[in-house]
């Protein structure tokens, strides 16, 4: 009696969310992710709620990374093979626009209005900046050599870039549009990613097989967290508390719980598993395996391997590919 | 010629400064072939780390260390004279499966950098065996716009060749037995 209640209140629960979704407009109640599959040239978009792909978009040529408007409008993918950005709608899944960007475009991220768009150059070793409303680059601000991932903060204040073959990571102020500071971190870091609040960034180090945790105002180092083999990105899930790094060369996924900084458990993922990214849901962390053609679903809260989702050719997806906040003034 | 001569000496003080630097996008390759011999026949063969001579086509001969450790060593002498060394990743005798990576290469020898590679025996319905060996890579040209030998498509034709190669082989010493 008391279950069939609490399942009552569950269903109760969820309505209300998806009402409140739908009253915020144009925002989809179950989020899509977008995998790039770098040797077939698309993107599968994989439907959250049913887990399986609802359709495969051909984008430019290579693509590898991918940001999503908080809100799911927007999507924007970079294709360093043929040295462009594929811009699609979140509602028809079409391609907008395809835009050059520089000699190599790869790590990309959307702030939270979904005004702009940051694009790291690994040739150019510079940071585009996009208009996504007018499709127009703004401006290419100098960063250090191949920059990778890259970051913003949840206000939109400041932006962060990892130089790979400077092993260190950059921070922009974007009213002013150019690099504040620059910090040494471990051996050519790749993925980053902030938390909720923009006060910690954490930094995946391919070849020192480490996680750097920096103050992401002071840009102190604060911690390096060893994991496995070729670490690649870096995402938060289980409401901030747990952070989740693939690692390419042991085909495994390493938990680290957030507060203590120490990897608690490891989860076997697809091979050369890249890109990673939390659902909104909180309870569901996505992973790209590269080699296995696939994306493994993880949940975060049990460690579980839930669901292995056939994508395409070569799945990266590098970045946040899957919507994440939503409310009526995100976009 | 001396122009020539010079341009060969910036490529190769750029390739010692920049020998861990590669381009955006990594490559992969996976071969098969299928053994008439029991997996442990195969596996004898394969797994055998310090002796890739006695399957590889292309190795002259080998010298190995820290047996089947993570982390052991081996160079592999090529009959093109070339040298390749490798690093052992994981070695595992119950699965029939050794990871390991390239820690240097010459692009002449093989065009690529960052190369891993598992090879993988499992038994067929049969009762013989499937190798599927797999490689993953980039190109050995770091910078963008590479010459025709360095490219993607040349890694890629090379590798997909080693492995082509090396499989045939090894079918044909292991089913010579």
């Amino acid at each position: 009696m008391f279950g069939l209640l609490s399942i009552k209140r569950a269903k109760a629960v969820a309505c209300a969310t998806a009402f409140l979704f739908s009253m915020a407009g144009g925002v989809f109640a179950e989020p899509y992710a977008y995998i790039t599959n770098q040797k077939d040239n698309t993107v599968s978009v994989i439907d959250t709620a049913s887990g399986s792909v609802v359709k495969a978009v051909k984008v430019g040529s290579e693509p590898a990374g991918v940001a999503v408007s908080r809100n799911g409008a927007r999507i924007c993918v970079t294709n360093p093979g043929s040295k462009n950005v594929t811009v699609l709608d979140g509602h028809t899944q079409n391609v907008i626009a395809t835009l050059p960007m520089g000699e190599g475009p790869l790590g990309i991220a959307v702030d939270s209005t979904g005004k702009h768009a940051y694009v790291a150059d690994w040739y150019g070793h510079y940071l585009s900046v996009l208009d996504l409303d007018g499709l127009t680059v703004l401006k290419r601000i100098p960063v250090g050599r191949s920059p990778s991932g890259v970051a913003v903060s949840p206000d939109g204040a400041r932006i962060y870039v990892s130089n790979r073959d400077d092993d260190s990571v950059s921070l922009i102020d974007a009213a002013a549009l150019e690099v504040k500071k620059t910090v040494k971190v471990g051996k050519h870091p790749f993925g980053v990613t902030l938390d909720s609040k923009g006060g910690r960034l954490y930094v995946a180090n391919v070849e020192s097989n480490d996680v750097s945790v920096l103050d992401a105002e002071s840009m102190a180092l604060l911690k390096t967290i060893p994991v496995g083999d070729r670490p690649y990105a870096v995402a938060l899930g289980a409401g901030g508390i747990r952070l989740f790094v693939t690692n390419q060369y042991d085909n495994t996924v390493s938990v680290i719980a957030a507060d203590r900084g120490e990897v608690t458990a490891t989860v076997p993922v697809g091979e050369y598993p890249e890109g990673i990214s939390a659902h909104p849901d909180g309870k569901h962390i996505y992973v790209a395996n590269w080699f296995s053609n696939s994306v493994s679903v993880i949940n975060s809260e049990t460690l579980q391997l839930e669901k292995t989702i056939p994508t395409g050719d070569g799945s990266r997806a590098f970045g946040e590919f899957v919507a994440q906040a939503v409310g009526a003034n995100s976009r | 010629m001396k122009k020539v001569l010079s341009f060969v000496a910036i490529l190769s003080l750029l390739w010692a400064g920049f020998a861990n630097a590669h381009g955006p996008s990594r490559q992969k390759v996976t071969e098969t072939v299928e053994i008439n011999a029991a997996p442990d026949a195969v596996w004898a063969v394969v797994g055998d780390w310090a002796n890739p001579q006695k399957w590889m086509p292309m190795v002259e001969s080998a010298t190995a260390q820290g047996g089947t450790d993570k982390g052991a060593t081996r160079e592999l002498k090529l009959k093109s004279g070339g040298e390749i060394k490798e690093e052992l990743k994981s070695y595992d005798a119950a699965k029939k499966s050794i990871q390991y990576k390239i820690t240097e290469v010459d692009p002449k020898d093989l065009p690529v950098a960052n190369y891993s590679s598992t090879i993988q025996v499992e038994a067929t319905p049969a009762g013989g065996s499937k190798v599927e060996w797999n490689g993953a890579f980039y190109r050995s040209f770091m910078n963008n716009n590479p010459p025709p030998e360095q490219s993607d498509e040349a890694a890629v034709k090379a590798v997909t060749a080693v492995y082509k190669e090396g499989l045939a082989n090894l079918k044909a010493v292991v089913e010579k037995k």
